[in-house]
C-alpha cells in the first residue's frame, strides 16, 4: 500500500514539473501583461557575453516567471487567498471606506533626495522661462486626498513632504497648492476615482477653477472658468477598472468606475494633434470600448507622446500655454486648453530630457505650467531640465 | 542558480532527474557531476575555474598524503598536509578576505594601499569547508583517499549541498559516493523535504524579508522603537526559514539521488541558553568546528584558560567565516562571550530558573545577536540597539509600526508556530485517522504546498538568499 501511495505522489510532483516547464517552454510567448500594464519578458539571446557575464541567467528566470504557464489564473487565485486571509493589502493596495481602493505609500526621509532635486529642477526651470510665467501646481494623489477612507492600520503620510517640496521651492515662484480646493470638497462629491490612482472629471474641474484664477490674476485677457453647465457631459464608460483594481485583480470585488466626459462648448473647433499627428476627436473613444483592465483613463488624451497638442482658432491672440507633468495633465487638459490658443501638453513620461528654453521660443509660450501628483514630486525625480 | 527559482524547479530539477534515471548506474555520477558543474556555473561561469583548481589541487595533494604514510614518511606527510591547508587557506583568504584585509590595514594605519574588489566566488567557504574536511579525514586514516577523481569531484560540487550546505564531512559521505539506493519511498521522502523548504523559503522567509527589509531601511528619525524590535524579530524569522529552507530542499534533493545528507538545524529558536541554541543552529558548521578546530586544540580537556583560548579561536573564525566585516568578528566575538559566560558561570543560574525565563534569555540574545550579523558597520550596530533600548528620540510606537505589523502577522504566526515541533503535535491530533485516508490527505498537503509555493513564486519580486554571500 505505501508503494501504491509514494508512486501515486511522486508520478503527481513530476508530472507537475514536466508539464509546467513544458507547457511554458512551448507554449506562444505573451508580449504583454494587460493586468499588470507592461511588457513581458521574452527568451533571451543565448551568446557568449551574456552566458558568461550571468546576463542570460538572469534573463531567462525573468522571462520563465513572466511566461510562466497560466501565471495570471496564479495570482488571482494568490490575491483571492490573500483577501480571503485578511492580508493587511494585496501588492500595495487597501480596500478602504466606501470602496475605495488605496494605495499604500509611506514616505520616509530617504525622498528628501527626489525633493531636493526636484526643488532644483524648478528653481533653474525659473530661471530659464522666468518667474512671470511659471507656476508650479501640486494635486494630492487619490490616496493622499482620501486619507480619512483608509483602513484603521494604514496611513498616508504625503502631506508632510508635500509641505516640505513647496516650503523648499523659492519663494517667488507662484505656487499652486490643490490640496485645500480638493480637501474641502472630497466629502461633497466623489473627486477620484474608486478603483483608479488619478482624479476622475469632478477633482479636475475643481484645480482647473483654482489654476484658471490663479493665472488670470497676471493674465487677465485669459477668459474665466467655464460653468458645468458649459458643458455636455457625456459617459465615457461605466465599466473602468483603474490601475489599483489591476493591480489587486479587482479580489477586493469593488464596482467598476464611471468616466465621464465633458464636451466644451464648440469643442468641435479644437485641433488636436498627438505627437504631430491629427488626432479625429476630443477624447479617445477607442480605448473606452477595451477589455476589462485596458487603460481607459487614456480615453483623455496625452498618454502616448511625448507632445499633445490643442488648438483652439478661435482664441487666436490669447496666450499658448506649455502645460507639463504626469498623467493628471490628461484630464486637466481637456479642461484649461479652451482659454488659450495653443496649449501644449508635455508628458514627463515620454521625455528623459526637457529643453525648455527651445520649447518656450520654438512654440511661442506666455505661461509654464507644471502640474504634477504629489507622488511624483515626492517619489520621483523629476526629468533633466536643460 | 537557486533552488527557489523557476529556472531550477521547472527545467533544470526535471532534466537532471531524467538524466539520472535514465542513465546506466555506472554513468549515474557523471550525469550528477555534470549538472552539477552546469548548476555552479550558471550565472557566473568563471568562477568554475577556481573551484576546479581546488578540486584538482585537493585530489593530488591528498594523495601525495596518503603515498607518504603509506611509506612510513610521517614528517613529510605532515608538511604536505600543511602546504594542502594552507592550499585552500590561500584561495579561500584571496577571494573572500583579502579586500577586508587591505581596507582594515588602510584604516588601522593611515595607509592607501589600493586593490580592485575581488569578487567572491558562489559557495567558496563551503567548498573550502568540505575540501579541509576531506584533507584531515585521509591524514586520519579516517578514510580511504578517494582514488577516483569524478568521485571526489562529485563530493566538491554535488549541486544539493556545494553553494550554502549542508557542510557534508567526507567521512560521513564517502561510502554513499560510490553506492546508494532510491526506492519509491527514499525518493517520495526526498520531495516532501523540498516542498517543507520551498514553502519556508518563498512563502515565509520572503515575505518576512520583505518587511524587515523596509523596516531597516527606514532612516532613524522615521523609526520607532517597536517598530525596531520588529524589524529584527522579522529578520530573526527570515533568516531561520532562509537557511533552514534552503538546508531542507538540500536534503530533500539529496535524498532524490539516493545521498543522505546530515541535519542541519534542529528547531533552535525552541533553545533554553545560547550553548544549546549554537547546538541546534546550522549544526554542521559547529560540528565542523568542533572536530577540525576545538577538538584539535584540546577541547574541554585542559586547563580552564585553555578552554576560554579555544573558544575564543572558535567563534572568532566562526564570525569571520560568516563575511569578511568587523561587523561578523563582533558576533562571533559576542556568542563566544555569551557561550563562555554559560560555561563557567551562567549555566549554574539559568538551570535553576522558571523555564520560560530560560527561553526569553536564549531568543532575546539571539535576536540582538542578528541585528549585529545583519549590520553594515560597528556604527550600524549601535545605532540599532540606541533605537531598540529607546535611547533615541523616536516614539515608542504608531501607525506605520501597526502597518506592519499588520503587513507581517500572517506569516510572522506561520513562523512562529513553525519554529516550535509541531509536526508531532499534528501527528498526535490526527492518530485517530485511518492511516490510509491519512497518508494520502497528508501527500495531498504536500501538493497542495507546492503549488501554493509557486504561486507565492510567480507574485515573487523578493528572492533573495541570505546565506548565498557566505
Amino acid at each position: 500500500m505505501p508503494d501504491i501511495r509514494n508512486f501515486l505522489f511522486v508520478t503527481v510532483f513530476v508530472a507537475i514539473l514536466i508539464v509546467s516547464g513544458a507547457w511554458t517552454l512551448f507554449s506562444e510567448d505573451h508580449k504583454q501583461s494587460l493586468v499588470e500594464n507592461r511588457n513581458l519578458a521574452q527568451m533571451p539571446n543565448a551568446n557568449l557575453k551574456n552566458l558568461m557575464n550571468g546576463k542570460y541567467a538572469a534573463d531567462l528566470e525573468s522571462y520563465l516567471s513572466d511566461q510562466f504557464f497560466g501565471r495570471e489564473y496564479w495570482l488571482q487565485y494568490l490575491f483571492e487567498l490573500q483577501a480571503a486571509a485578511y492580508f493587511s493589502d494585496i501588492s500595495g493596495v487597501v480596500k478602504g471606506k466606501e470602496n475605495y481602493l488605496l494605495e499604500i505609500r509611506m514616505y520616509n526621509q530617504t525622498v528628501l533626495s527626489n525633493i531636493n532635486h526636484n526643488v532644483k529642477m524648478m528653481t533653474k526651470l525659473a530661471e530659464i522661462v522666468g518667474l512671470d510665467r511659471l507656476y508650479v501646481a501640486v494635486a494630492p494623489r487619490q490616496t493622499q486626498a482620501n486619507q480619512d477612507r483608509l483602513p484603521f492600520y494604514a496611513v498616508n503620510n504625503a502631506d508632510e513632504y508635500t509641505d516640505l517640496y513647496l516650503g523648499k521651492l523659492p519663494a517667488d515662484i507662484s505656487k499652486i497648492d490643490l490640496r485645500s480646493v480638493i480637501y474641502n470638497n472630497i466629502h461633497a462629491d466623489d473627486l477620484y476615482f474608486r478603483t483608479d490612482h488619478h482624479w476622475n472629471i469632478n477633482g479636475t474641474y475643481l484645480a482647473y477653477e483654482e489654476i484658471l484664477n490663479v493665472i488670470r490674476k497676471s493674465f487677465p485677457q485669459i477668459p474665466g472658468p467655464y460653468t458645468k453647465a458649459d458643458y455636455t457631459v457625456s459617459v465615457g464608460t461605466n465599466q473602468f477598472y483603474g490601475s489599483l483594481a489591476r493591480r489587486t485583480r479587482n479580489v477586493y470585488d469593488v464596482p467598476p468606475d464611471r468616466i465621464e466626459l465633458w464636451y466644451p462648448k464648440n469643442y468641435e473647433n479644437t485641433i488636436i494633434t498627438v505627437g504631430g499627428k491629427e488626432h479625429p476627436e476630443y477624447f479617445n473613444l477607442e480605448i473606452l470600448d477595451g477589455p476589462k483592465y485596458a487603460g481607459k483613463y487614456g480615453a483623455f488624451l496625452g498618454a502616448n507622446a511625448m507632445e499633445t497638442v490643442y488648438t483652439v482658432p478661435q482664441n487666436e491672440g490669447l496666450p499658448n500655454l506649455l502645460l507639463i507633468g504626469d498623467s493628471y495633465i490628461f484630464s486637466f487638459a481637456s479642461l484649461i486648453s479652451q482659454h488659450f490658443h495653443k496649449t501644449h501638453l508635455i508628458y514627463l513620461r515620454n521625455s528623459d530630457t526637457l529643453n525648455i528654453g527651445k520649447i518656450v521660443k520654438d512654440r511661442n509660450i506666455s505661461i509654464v505650467l507644471i502640474l504634477t501628483n504629489s507622488q511624483f514630486v515626492i517619489g520621483e525625480k523629476f526629468n533633466q531640465i536643460k | 542558480m537557486v533552488f527557489s527559482s523557476f529556472t531550477f524547479i521547472f527545467w533544470f530539477l526535471p532534466l537532471v532527474l531524467l538524466g539520472y534515471y535514465l542513465a546506466r548506474p555506472a554513468f549515474q555520477n557523471y550525469v550528477l557531476l555534470a549538472a552539477s558543474l552546469l548548476f555552479y556555473s550558471w550565472g557566473e561561469p568563471k568562477f568554475v575555474l577556481v573551484l576546479l583548481a581546488s578540486i584538482a589541487g585537493n585530489y593530488g595533494l591528498t594523495l601525495w598524503i596518503d603515498a607518504l604514510q603509506r611509506s612510513d614518511r610521517n614528517r613529510h606527510a605532515r608538511l604536505v598536509l600543511t602546504t594542502a591547508v594552507l592550499f585552500n587557506v590561500v584561495i579561500l583568504g584571496y577571494f573572500k578576505y583579502m579586500n577586508f584585509f587591505v581596507d582594515s590595514i588602510n584604516n588601522f594605519f593611515g595607509t592607501e594601499i589600493l586593490i580592485k574588489k575581488i569578487a567572491l566566488p558562489l559557495g567558496i567557504s563551503f567548498y573550502t569547508f568540505h575540501a579541509l574536511s576531506y584533507i584531515f579525514d585521509v591524514y586520519r586514516k579516517k578514510v580511504e583517499v578517494q582514488r577516483n577523481p569524478v568521485l571526489l569531484a562529485l563530493y566538491f560540487v554535488i549541486f544539493p549541498q556545494m553553494i550554502a550546505g549542508p557542510i557534508v564531512r567526507y567521512h560521513l559521505i564517502a561510502h554513499q559516493l560510490r553506492e546508494r539506493q532510491v526506492t519509491l519511498g527514499i525518493f517520495a521522502e526526498g520531495i516532501k523535504r523540498f516542498i517543507i523548504g520551498l514553502a519556508k523559503k518563498v512563502i515565509i522567509a520572503n515575505n518576512l524579508g520583505l518587511v524587515a527589509d523596509e523596516i531597516s531601511r527606514l532612516p532613524a528619525a522615521d523609526s520607532t522603537v517597536a517598530l525596531t524590535w520588529l524589524g529584527a524579530i522579522c529578520y530573526t524569522l527570515q533568516i531561520y526559514f532562509d537557511f533552514s529552507g534552503y538546508s531542507d530542499m538540500a536534503i530533500g534533493l539529496a535524498r532524490m539521488f539516493g545521498f543522505q545528507f546530515p541535519e542541519n538545524f534542529n528547531y533552535p529558536y525552541i533553545s533554553k541558553s545560547i550553548s544549546e541554541f549554537w547546538r541546534r543552529w546550522h549544526m554542521t558548521l559547529g560540528l565542523w568546528f568542533r572536530d577540525y578546530v576545538y577538538i584539535p586544540l584540546g577541547g574541554n580537556r585542559v586547563s580552564r584558560w585553555k578552554v576560554i583560548r579555544n573558544l575564543s579561536v572558535v567563534w572568532a573564525l566562526t564570525g569571520l567565516w560568516h563575511g569578511a566585516e568587523w561587523t561578523f568578528v563582533l558576533w562571533g566575538v559576542y556568542f563566544g562571550v555569551i557561550i563562555i559566560l554559560e560555561k563557567f558561570v551562567l549555566n549554574q543560574i539559568l538551570t535553576k530558573i522558571w523555564t520560560p525565563f530560560q527561553h526569553f534569555y536564549a531568543l532575546f540574545l539571539v535576536v540582538i545577536g542578528w541585528v549585529i550579523f545583519r549590520s553594515e558597520s560597528i556604527g550600524d550596530v549601535w545605532n540599532d540597539l540606541y533605537l531598540m533600548f529607546g535611547a533615541g528620540q523616536v516614539p515608542f510606537f504608531d501607525t506605520k509600526t501597526l502597518y506592519y505589523l499588520v503587513k507581517c502577522w500572517p506569516f510572522a504566526l506561520l513562523g512562529i508556530i513553525g519554529c516550535v515541533p509541531v509536526a508531532q503535535y499534528i501527528s498526535k491530533l490526527t492518530r485517530n485517522l485511518k492511516d490510509v485516508l491519512k497518508g494520502h490527505l497528508v501527500d495531498a498537503c504536500y501538493i497542495g504546498l507546492f503549488i501554493l509555493s509557486t504561486m507565492f513564486l510567480v507574485d515573487a519580486t523578493f528572492n533573495p538568499f541570505i546565506y548565498f554571500r557566505f
